[in-house]
Parts: structure tokens; sequence; C-alpha cells
């Protein structure tokens, strides 16, 4: 398995009236080719400006300053703008949570999803519209949509038409940004199962970035952790179920109640979610972790590699 | 303790003016048609539904901010729609709410203190010297330790979490005997939810409460919630001990509902049976509702509605079972 | 979308009716018979009056009958394009004083509201975008500045330089008096030499404001998620602010736009009365000081139907460029 994203100590931080908000500080992690990485926090752990990171589409007042994101070999972050534009959906797409806005309402979905598809290809016209049908077609959706305004769409078929959007390019890699947070627990099964699907059928890397463990359980094959802008574990799916090294892990994964299996008391975690200006020293968890001892307090704990493709960044496990 | 009796709740569309002048009847959107249950004293009755399945509609015919099409709502034995005035206030010191938004449901301008002091100075109840300390100790029961520290913040000065056991602070502070609960940990970050959960179950033991939980996540449901109402486009399609409908659900809707709910477990996948989308007009309401997604249909079910039968202690609305 | 049209238009008939009555009321809520405001200024002039010359004033102006027939005199008239007769320019009537004159207002504001209109829209547009930038920030602070100056007072500073101190352009009037033009091109030659001056100064008193809404209007829809996307799609910049932003903005935009020119058909007078340019506005001010009620009156109801027209028209615009008002379907 190639790497195909690499990401080496990433930091991006909002430079705030308040203070810095370091969202991501000293990220690490790899994509593999034909990977379904989950990426699993709470809000405010740094996912999203991760992803939007990768692209480099971070506004004012946020910058990355430091790191490298490693893309087929090329540094991301070393490329002109224009050039870093022709990675944009062409290699690297995204599909933002399907809300009302993330499709301009005044264009149809026809025009939106030709309009990418023209960016970046040498296709005509009429190629583009034929691809745009196939496209909607390879998510469920009738092509009759195309003509279609997007608040004339359901919430599930916005959903689609987003991801569709997405591949019209055929790129490598596919980010989604929590995907089925507005969705029905039918649709956001149906929209998982594509997604699993594309992985297994086109080779599609992919990127979900998620709250909810129990829909990164369904398709990830690997999962990271973050919490307040560093990612604390990283496993494959199993690992991170049967083995949770990290204290949060352990917590988060016990906070998800199941509907199969016997029912088991879910575990409560202290505290609240850490405030991105003012972090505590040593540890960002110890204010939380039952099992925090003197050093956590003091001295940021570093990567440790439990095992194979096993990371945790815990003193307990120096 | 809560009595639904045939309750329904039309909403009439606007017609276009041609189609007034024209005399056409008004299309209707049946929110809620023809839901009757109980919940008795103690219990935490969950009541499942996605969207647009009528469960938030039926909270609020509950706690009348919505009056119903037709119906009745008993209360402690009271018919709650024929008070009036006075008693309706009553009615409201007993029957209390906690909403998914807690952000939107505390007045951003009143400090916390005031937000909690408010139900009690409407009813007109205690000195104002004794209603701080009644504060402090309910401010006390939810978590928020020291009670010295919030009475003078502000809602945006806290976070999701404890703004959410504000609204619940705010909602025992009558010390009602029902309380209502529409998507209470929704939007909260999944360790504070475990958090709020926990501190519901606790409030219940502590002060005797009977609750309505209402949710779209089945998991969470079963969490907390003895017994579930599932609810499917206005009304009410399985219901039963909530183990009972995890273990072997009934009713071809519930029965999906369990294949797509996803597991944190990698080992158990989700599943779901071949997508099936017959056309139906929305607002032709004849046979079951759950005809044009259901895969094992019959023709009987496109045209006669199926009446909710009592099976061992469960209750479900399906022509499979009579 | 029928509905939509009916419905709009018989909201715009009934407010067109109520501004009647409210026009209609107006003066004849002041206090005295309106006769007399007609003969107390030629009083200084003729001397007494008699008493029967005041009778046949009454009765030639039907100021005699009863309120309501009066009332239903007006709208009738008004309907069938009376609009009375002037008492200054005896027996001209109104609606031909008014006609002589709308065409130049409608000259200067349509000209100069497109001017300022279209440059507001491509630099409001782009000020948004470099949110914070030199051209964001200039515009701001121009724009306070210019927004306080009173229009008159910037119509003498250009009169003064360009038409007194440098001498290229005339101080007043439409048109140069006591010319025979050629040709056609001549004639428009010599409007547009006129109307220079005043057409900028409505542009510059304006135009800052203009620019500062849509600026607003775009940095509001800059913020929306479907601007992230289109950003992630690898679009070129220029293509991001106008095909994407800027489409969402304008809608806002235009039917502002097309309002103000309703509003500054009466709103030129300044600057007519400064360039003493034979518009509307100036035909306002003048019947209002020598008390020409029948003008004033058809002078308001000219306008409310120019701004009740462009209304509608930006109903219907909107309609037409919205996709979510024009495609309203029951779900």
């Amino acid at each position: 398995m190639s790497s195909l994203l690499e990401i080496h100590c990433l930091k991006t931080y909002y430079f705030t009236e308040m203070g810095t908000i370091k969202a991501v500080n000293n990220v690490s992690i790899t994509l593999d080719k034909g990977e379904c990485l989950g990426l699993a926090g709470e809000s405010g752990c740094g996912k999203s400006t991760l992803a939007l990171s990768v692209l480099r589409l971070i506004k004012p007042p946020g910058r990355i300053i430091d790191g490298r994101i490693i893309f087929n070999g090329i540094d991301l972050l070393s490329l002109k703008p224009e050039d870093m534009r022709k990675i944009r959906w062409h290699k690297i797409s995204m599909v933002f949570q399907g809300s009302m806005n993330a499709l301009n309402p005044v264009h149809t979905i026809r025009d939106q999803i030709v309009e990418a598809i023209i960016t970046h290809t040498n296709y005509s016209r009429g190629e583009a519209e034929r691809k745009a049908a196939s496209l909607l077609n390879l998510v469920e959706l009738d092509s009759s949509i195309l003509k279609r305004y997007p608040h004339e769409l359901s919430g599930g078929m916005r959903q689609r038409a987003l991801i569709a959007m997405a591949l019209a390019c055929d790129p490598e890699i596919l980010i989604a940004d929590e995907p089925t947070t507005a969705l029905d627990v039918v649709t956001q099964a149906r929209i998982l199962m594509l997604l699993k699907d594309l992985q297994r059928q086109y080779g599609l890397s992919i990127v979900i970035i998620s709250h909810d463990l129990s829909i990164l359980a369904q398709i990830c094959d690997k999962i990271a952790i973050m919490y307040a802008g560093k990612i604390v574990e990283c496993a494959s799916v199993e690992t991170i179920y049967e083995k949770p090294a990290h204290p949060y892990t352990r917590a988060l994964i016990n906070a998800f109640p199941s509907v199969r299996g016997p029912k088991r008391p879910l575990s409560i975690l202290r505290g609240e979610p850490p405030n991105l200006i003012s972090l505590p020293p040593g540890c960002p968890f110890h204010p939380r972790c039952s099992l925090a001892h003197e050093i956590c307090y003091e001295v940021e704990p570093e990567i440790i590699q439990l095992s194979q493709g096993h990371y945790v960044t815990c003193h307990l496990y120096k | 303790m809560l009595k639904v009796v045939h309750l329904s709740k039309f909403f009439a569309l606007r017609r276009t003016l041609i189609q007034y002048l024209k005399g056409e009847k008004p299309k209707y959107i049946r929110a809620v048609d023809d839901v009757s249950f109980e919940i008795k004293k103690g219990e935490t009755v969950g009541l499942v539904g996605e969207s647009g399945s009528g469960k938030t509609t039926l909270a609020r015919l509950i706690l009348r901010l919505l009056e119903p099409t037709s119906g009745e709502i008993f209360f402690e034995g009271q018919n709650i729609l024929s008070l009036k005035g006075k008693d309706v206030k009553e009615i409201r010191r007993k029957m209390q709410m906690v909403f998914q938004d807690p952000y939107s449901a505390l007045n951003p301008r009143l400090t916390i203190q005031k937000i909690i002091e408010e139900p009690l100075v409407v009813h007109g109840l205690y000195s104002p010297k004794e209603r701080v300390e009644i504060i402090k100790g309910m401010l006390k029961s939810v978590g928020l330790n020291p009670p010295e520290l919030f009475l003078n913040k502000y809602p945006h000065e806290l976070s999701g979490g404890q703004r959410q056991r504000v609204v619940i602070c705010r909602a025992l502070i009558l010390n009602p005997s029902f309380i209502v609960m529409d998507e209470p940990v929704s939007l909260l970050d999944a360790t504070v939810r475990t958090q709020i959960l926990d501190l519901v179950l606790k409030l219940k033991e502590e002060f005797n409460l009977t609750y309505l939980f209402i949710t779209h996540d089945l998991a969470l449901a079963r969490y907390i919630c003895n017994r579930l109402l599932v609810m499917y486009r206005g009304k009410i399609v399985e219901t039963g001990e909530t183990e009972q409908i995890i273990s072997e659900p009934f009713h071809p809707y519930t029965k999906m509902l369990m294949l797509a709910v996803p597991v944190p477990n990698p080992f158990i996948k989700i599943s779901l049976p071949p997508k099936i989308d017959k056309l139906a007009d929305a607002f032709i309401y004849q046979g079951c509702r759950f005809y044009p997604r259901c895969p094992d249909a019959t023709h009987l079910c496109q045209t006669e509605e199926p009446p909710l039968v009592e099976i061992d202690g469960r209750a479900v609305s399906c022509w499979k079972y009579k | 979308m029928y509905e939509f049209f009916i419905r709009k238009f018989i909201q715009y008939f009934v407010t067109f009716l109520i501004i009647l009555i409210v026009i209609f009321s107006i003066p004849r809520l002041l206090p005295g018979n309106p006769a007399d405001y007609i003969i107390s200024p030629s009083t200084q002039y003729v001397g007494e009056m008699s008493e029967i010359l005041r009778q046949q004033l009454i009765e030639r102006f039907g100021l005699n009958k009863s309120i309501i027939e009066q009332f239903f005199l007006f709208i009738t008239n008004t309907f069938t394009g009376y609009l009375g007769v002037s008492w200054k320019y005896f027996p001209k009537e109104v609606s031909a004083l008014i006609m002589e004159r709308l065409p130049w207002t409608l000259f200067l504001v349509v000209l100069s509201r497109t001017l300022s209109l279209t440059l507001a829209f491509f630099i409001g547009s782009i000020a948004a975008w470099k949110h914070g930038g030199k051209l964001d920030v200039t515009l701001q602070t121009l724009g306070l500045i210019t927004m306080a100056l009173p229009s008159f007072w910037v119509g003498l500073v250009l009169l003064t330089v360009f038409a007194l101190y440098i001498p290229i352009f005339p101080i007043g009037a439409a048109v140069s008096y006591g010319v025979i033009y050629r040709n056609a091109w001549e004639f428009i030659c010599d409007v547009l030499h006129h109307a220079f001056l005043p057409v900028m100064t409505l542009t510059i008193i304006t135009f800052f404001g203009d620019t500062l809404i849509m600026r607003n209007a775009m940095l509001e829809i800059l913020g929306e998620d479907f601007i992230l996307t289109a950003e992630a799609k690898g679009l070129k910049s220029r293509v991001i602010i106008f095909n994407h932003a800027a489409r969402n903005a304008a809608l806002p935009f235009i039917t502002g736009a097309l309002m103000s020119i309703g509003l500054m058909i009466t709103g030129a007078i300044f600057v007519e009365t400064t360039f003493s340019y034979p518009g509307v506005g100036a035909l306002l001010s003048e019947s209002f000081f020598s008390r020409d009620f029948p003008t004033v009156q058809g002078i308001l109801i000219i306008t409310s139907l120019i701004f009740i027209v462009l209304n509608f028209i930006a109903d219907l615009l909107y309609m037409w460029l919205d996709p979510r008002i024009r495609l309203m379907r029951v779900q």
C-alpha cells in the first residue's frame, strides 16, 4: 500500500482578537491509496480545519503556519495558488454537509456539475452534460434532477448530488465532512453504503469526518481520534474498537449507545471539551482524564507506536 | 399520568387565489393522525420517529402549545383541553419541557439567575430571598456547582452542555411531575451527551419524574427509555417495552430502522432492504402510511389502514399481525 | 405563477387607490377654501376680487360640490388621464405640464442611476472579495464623506469649477437657448453636453451608497457555504465572484436599485433647481410655492404611479431571477 497523502506536523492556527486558536496543532497522518480514513472527534477538535487545510481553503484570520502536506510526492503547501487551484476537485474533492447552502441556489444542478467538469478537463459542454447524467445515476439519482435547483431537492438528494459533483473530475481523494448529519437514519445508511461502494469499485480513497463513531465504524478502514487539535490515537477500525489505548478513545467509544447486543452502561467523561484559546499545559486531555498523573500536567506526550499501524499520544505507554 | 385519546392535528395548506375562487377545498397535512397512548407514572417513554413523523407536533399538542384538530388529552385524570385560564397555569406547573437547542431556549439578555427565577415569579411563588436559595439548590442538582459561579453569567458565556443543564434546571424549578424532552441532546457533543443523559436519569430518581423522551435516534431511546412508541407519518406504528422491540421488531418500519441504525462496532454492519419507493400522493391518506416504502406490502395495505392491535403487551399497526 | 402576478397586481392597485385618497385629502384638510389660495396671490396684483368672481372660481373648480362627489370626480378623472388644470399656468392642463418636464427628469435619473449602479455592482463586488483591503477601506471612507454632502452643494461646486472657471460645460438648462439644430446628432450632443454636470452630480452622491449596499450584500453571500464549495471546486476567482456570489447578491441589489429610481424622480429636485434643469422636481418646487395645487397633486399622482410600477417590475424581476421564488412547489 503506497501512501497517497501524507500530512507531516501540520499546524493551522486562527489568530483572533481573543487569542490564538490552535485548531490543528502538530498533526501527522497518512492516507493510503484505496483506504477509507475516519477522522473522529467532538466539536472544536480541529477535524474540519484539518480537511480545509489539505485543500488550502483556510481563510484569515486562520493560517497554515507549519508542516507539509505531501500528495503524490508534491508538497501542496509549496504550490503556487494557480497550481493548487488545479489540484482542487480534480485530484482531491470535498463534500460538505448537505445543508441548504452547500449548492448555489440560483444555478441548476447540471450547471454546477458541468462547471466543475469543464474547469478541470477538456470535455466539451455536451460531453460534460452526459458525464453529469451518468454521475447522478451512479449515486442513484434520476438524471431529471439535472435541470432542478437545489431547493427543489430533499436533504438526501442534495447530499447525493453533492457526492456526484465531487466525483465529477474522477478525483483520487474524496473528503466528506459530516456527510450524513442532517439526514434520517435510512437515508444515512444508503449514503454510507454508497460511499463504501465507491471505495470498493473505483478504488477511491476517502476521508470521512464525523463526530459519530458509529457511522465511522461502518465504513472506515482506519480511524484517527482527534482532541484539541491533535491526533490522540490512530489505528485500524478493529483495533480502535477492540483495543483502544488512549483514555479519550475509550471514553468516546463508550459514549455511543448501541441498538444491538446487550444493553451496557455508557461511560461518563467529566468536564467539557477544551477551550482552544487557553489550552492547559501538558496533555490537553489531562483535566478530564481519570488516569492522569503528574507528568501529564506538565509535558505534552509524544507519538508512540504500539504496534504496526497503531499510534497513540499518551504518557501511559512510554 | 398522561392519556392521549384519538388525538389529531391537521394543518391546512393555503390555497392559491384561483383555487379559493373555484371553491376547492384546502389540502391538509395530517401531522398527527388519530394517536392514542398512555404514559404511566414513573415511566420513561420514548417517542421515536424521523423528521416529518409528527413527533414534535405531538409534543406541542400535549403541552397545549398547539390546539388539536380533534381528540382528547388527559393529564392526571383531568381533560386538559377543556381547562381555561388559571387552571391551565396550574397544569403548566406540573408539565414542563426541555427542547433541542439550548442556546435559543435561553433569553440571551437575562442572567442565569433571572432565567431560572422567571417561572417562580410568574407563578408568584416564594419571596425573592427564598427564590435565590431554591435556585442555588437546583443548580447544584443539575451539576452546576458551585451555583454562585453561575448565577450572574449570561447564556453565551456557558458551554452547550452547561446551557442544557440550565434549561433542565428551569424546567425543574416548579417541581413538575412530567417532563417532555424533544431531542434534548442531539446538538451536544458525544461526551457531553452522556453527562446530560446520566443527569436526566438521576433527576428522575431524585424528583420522581415521568418522562416523554422524543428522539430520532433509536440507540439513544434504547438507552434511557423503558417503553417505546414508534411513529411514522403521523401515526403510531408500534409500541412496547424497549428491549422487546429492539430484540424483535414487528413493524416493517421498525425492522428497517433496526437494520439501518449504525452501531459503534465495526463487526456489525448496517444493511438495508432494497429501496422501494412507490409513487404516492402526499395528501391522499388512504391505507397504511408505510405502504410506499414497505417491502412486505400487499394490496390490502394500499387500501385499508391497519388498526393498532395488541399482542402480548405490545401493539403494532400492520396487516401482517392480526 | 399567474397567481403571483394577479395577487401582486391587486395589492398594488389597492395601494394606488389608498395613495390617491391621501393625495386627495391633503390639500382639502388645509383650512380655508382652496379658492382663496388662488385668489390671494392674485389680489396682490388685481386688488379686491369681487365675491362673484370668487364664486365663479369655486364653481369652475367644482369646489362647491360635496366631498364625495369631488372624490368620485377625482378618481374618474385620474383614471382617464385628466389631472386637472394648473392654477398658475391657467388654462394649461396639468398632464400637459408634467409631460413637458417628466422626460427630462427621467433622462437624468435613468442615466445617472444606470451609471452609478453598474459601477457599484462591479466595484462593490470586488471590494467585498478583497474585504478589508485598500479598495474596501477607501470606499467606506469616501462613502461616509460623500453621503453627508448635500446634493446642491456638489452641484454648485461642479458648476463653479467646470462651468465658471473652466467653462467647458453650460451653466444650466437642458438645451441651448434659441438654437436651431441642423440634424438629430447635434441635438443629441447638445442635450448630453447640458446633462453632463447634473448627471455627474447625481452619480457622485449616489455612487458610494450604492457601492456599499452591493458590498454588504456580497459580504453576506461570501459567508455562505456554497462559496466554499465553489472555491473547493478550484474555480477561478473571477468566476466565483461574479457567477456565484454577485449573481446571488444581485437579487436584493436590483430590487433596491429599481426602487431608488423611483425615489430619485422627486429626489432630483435640488439638482434640477441648481442646474435650472426643466424637470419634474423643479416643477414640483415651483408649484408648491405658488400654491398651484392641481399641479402638485398631479405630480404626486404621477410619481406615485411610477414608483408603484417600478416596485411591481422589481417583484417580477426578482421572481424571474430567483428560482426559489419562481418555482414554489409543494413537496
